[in-house]
């Protein structure tokens, strides 16, 4: 199962925002088995994201766009979606229900730039917003399901727990979901650790993944499985290295 | 000019870690006038990295690639290129250098997996490391610049600006020179600013594009143009700005509290000391963080107790019972003490809570005692912050080096800011 980001933004490319949107996503997903495979961040220019929407659909299984949902000029998911997809945009009933709703409830009308988070590709169903007034939508394209949700942390994050993350695990029961041990080390280094590791279990199984995270000043050894099947390797690999220590 | 970002590293994918690297880059790179206009990331597989190398080559003109250069197994980025370019690897005898006698230095033999880093493609040029043991890379690939960095910060950064920025300068003078000016202020937030200009300057030009970027604790104030020729419009929206904000403008770029301060004591050939609880020796490591201040600071006290308060900062014990460890007198007589013991001409003492325990009705979490100046004429105020554990003492640090600052500097106007989180 192939996961692509797509990640639009002109404050994430001038480096004026931090992206962390893509972690939460990427932890959320985790939850069920989904790994992200790649991840491409574009500036809000509509050319560039009806293209990249279009080619990440046809090398990958799910697509999770995030960002350009707001109402304002420089908000171009659902333009550059029903560009890749060669459909219309139309007002969407059910989208259109919400944000009048949700603009009545604080108290105003619909404007016409609320109105046009309404407007979406003709053929997408809605991904409920629990949290703000832009719908998600989702669509699919080339035998890719493409998920578009919002850039505001608080929105994209209950839309993820609250309706991707159920609705994929419906849709997907049969992904496991992976595990990871992580084990935080002081005083050695990467290169120390992964020559003493290289030198002491030549026998390392290919089903754990020995990954590496050099902070200031721990060192994290990552072992990962993607079946719990495993994982009786991390507990014997972890405890290893210490018992071999013990005798160099 | 078409500059692409490629992003390798597992820890990327799976959320771990939280990407800032690419925000940095694009920062730097902005400096020679360039763009980031696509930025992908992968994990750590050398056939996606390899492919996506070998695609982004034909897409563009500059490509950064940033990650993937440790000694490690997942370490793929020097074979990536090669995988890219149809080259061979081999021990790259500067990069080689670079490695044996990093280790060398740090009284280490380099190993067989500190070696792996002297193993480039054939073909490449070295982008030097000023920090760490991987050298950065370089090759032109399908006409395309393809430089490869380290993913750790430290490293990236100093690459960054000693190495790769001068590199494309000089190699593409005719890109802008930088074009945005960067201001630092302290005391004012982003709504606050923005309200202000819009009602003193209603006539401010559109080709001078007004951005914030809001960071703990400092503001940076953006003034961009994107033609040389409006520079004579931006000097003079700089100069609207400092009558606006004069007193909360701390300097330019990079410049932070301490090293203003710092610069200032160092004119007036003048020493500060720091007598801190609740901050724990925060505001002296900003001061000691700064290269040269030893000119300037020459101790600090962190008197955590009660007791070192009493026996080290010579705090009255009757005052300390009476009053509590966060109050007026104790503060002052803390700055007092730290004065005494360093023989400095200027104080900062804060004594605070910061939480999440500890608090009463009286004294909330959030409250602290401050007190600084010169030793013939030491202030005190009390202040509420609110805040998280960590966010409370950034700020309590923060705001006592600018009060110094404002001192330092002769002015009289109490900041707004200041103003309005005194209590009591």
């Amino acid at each position: 199962m192939k996961l692509h980001l797509l990640l639009t933004g002109n404050e994430l490319m001038s480096g004026d925002t931090v992206d962390s949107n893509s972690s939460r996503i990427a932890q959320q997903l985790a939850r069920c088995g989904l790994r992200v495979t790649r991840k491409v961040t574009v500036g809000d220019d509509l050319a560039l994201l009806g293209n990249e929407i279009r080619q990440a659909s046809e090398a990958c299984d799910i697509l999770l766009v995030n960002g350009g949902l707001g109402p304002t000029i420089d908000d171009l998911t659902a333009r550059a979606l029903a560009l890749a997809a060669h459909v219309e945009l139309h007002e969407h009933p059910e989208a259109s229900r919400h944000v009048t709703s949700w603009c009545r409830k604080r108290g105003f009308p619909a404007n016409a730039a609320n109105m046009t988070q309404a407007m979406l590709p003709v053929g997408t169903d809605i991904l409920a917003n629990p949290v703000g007034s832009a719908v998600g939508f989702s669509l699919n394209l080339n035998n890719c399901l493409v998920l578009c949700t919002p850039g505001v942390p608080g929105e994209l994050t209950a839309m993820l727990e609250q309706v991707i993350v159920p609705m994929l695990q419906a849709r997907f029961p049969h992904i496991g979901s992976p595990s990871t041990l992580r084990v935080k080390t002081f005083g050695i280094g990467e290169s120390g650790f992964q020559q003493r590791v290289s030198d002491a279990l030549p026998d390392w199984p290919q089903e754990v993944e020995l990954g590496f995270r050099a902070g200031a000043p721990l060192l994290e050894i990552k072992l990962s499985i993607n079946d719990a099947r495993h994982s009786i390797w991390p507990c014997i690999l972890s405890t290893q290295p210490a018992a071999k220590m013990k005798t160099i | 000019m078409k500059l692409h970002l490629l992003l390798t590293g597992n820890e990327l994918m799976s959320g771990d870690t939280v990407d800032s690297n690419s925000s940095r880059i694009a920062q730097q790179l902005a400096r020679c006038g360039l763009r980031v206009t696509r930025k992908v990331t992968v994990g750590d597989d050398l056939a996606l990295l390899g492919n996506e190398i070998r695609q982004a080559s034909e897409a563009c003109d500059i490509l950064l690639v940033n990650g993937g250069l440790g000694p490690t197994i997942d370490d793929l980025t020097a074979r990536a290129l090669a995988l890219a370019a149809h080259v061979e690897l081999h021990e790259h005898p500067e990069a080689s250098r670079h490695v044996t006698s990093w280790c060398r230095k740090r009284g280490f033999p380099a190993n067989a997996a500190n070696m792996t880093q002297a193993m480039l493609p054939v073909g490449t040029d070295i982008l030097a490391n000023p920090v760490g043991s991987a050298v950065g890379f370089s090759l032109n690939l399908n006409n395309c610049l393809v430089l490869c960095t380290p993913g750790v910060p430290g490293e990236l950064t100093a690459m960054l600006e000693q190495v790769i920025v001068p590199m494309l300068q000089a190699r593409f003078p005719h890109i802008g020179s930088p074009s945005t000016l960067r201001v630092k202020t302290f005391g004012i937030g982003e709504s606050g600013f923005q309200q202000r200009v819009s009602d003193a300057l209603p006539d401010w030009p559109q080709e001078v594009e007004l951005g914030f970027r809001a960071g703990a604790p400092l503001l940076e104030i953006k003034l961009s143009i994107n033609d040389a020729r409006h520079a004579g419009l931006r000097d003079q929206c700089q100069r609207q700005l400092v009558e606006l904000f004069g007193d909360h403008i701390i300097g330019y770029d990079d410049i932070t509290l301490a090293e203003c301060v710092i610069d200032l004591l160092k004119k007036s050939s003048a020493k500060l000391t720091t007598a801190e609880s609740c901050t724990g020796g925060l505001i002296a490591s900003l001061i000691t963080e700064v290269a040269g201040a030893s000119q300037v600071f020459e101790a600090g006290v962190v008197s955590y107790s009660n007791a070192i308060k009493e026996s080290v900062l010579n705090v009255s014990a009757a005052d300390l019972l009476e009053h509590g460890a966060v109050s007026e007198p104790v503060v002052r007589q803390m700055a007092h003490g730290a004065l005494a013991v360093s023989n400095a001409d200027y104080a900062i003492a804060v004594s605070g809570i910061a939480g999440p325990d500890g608090g009463s009705d009286d004294k909330p979490v959030g409250t602290v005692w401050v007190a600084w100046g010169h030793k013939e004429n030491i202030k005190t105020s009390k202040l509420y912050f609110p805040l998280a554990r960590k966010l409370f003492q950034t700020m309590t640090a923060a705001v006592t080096l600018d009060l110094i600052r404002r001192e330092l500097s002769g002015i009289k106007a109490e900041s707004r800011y200041f103003a309005s989180r005194k209590v009591g």
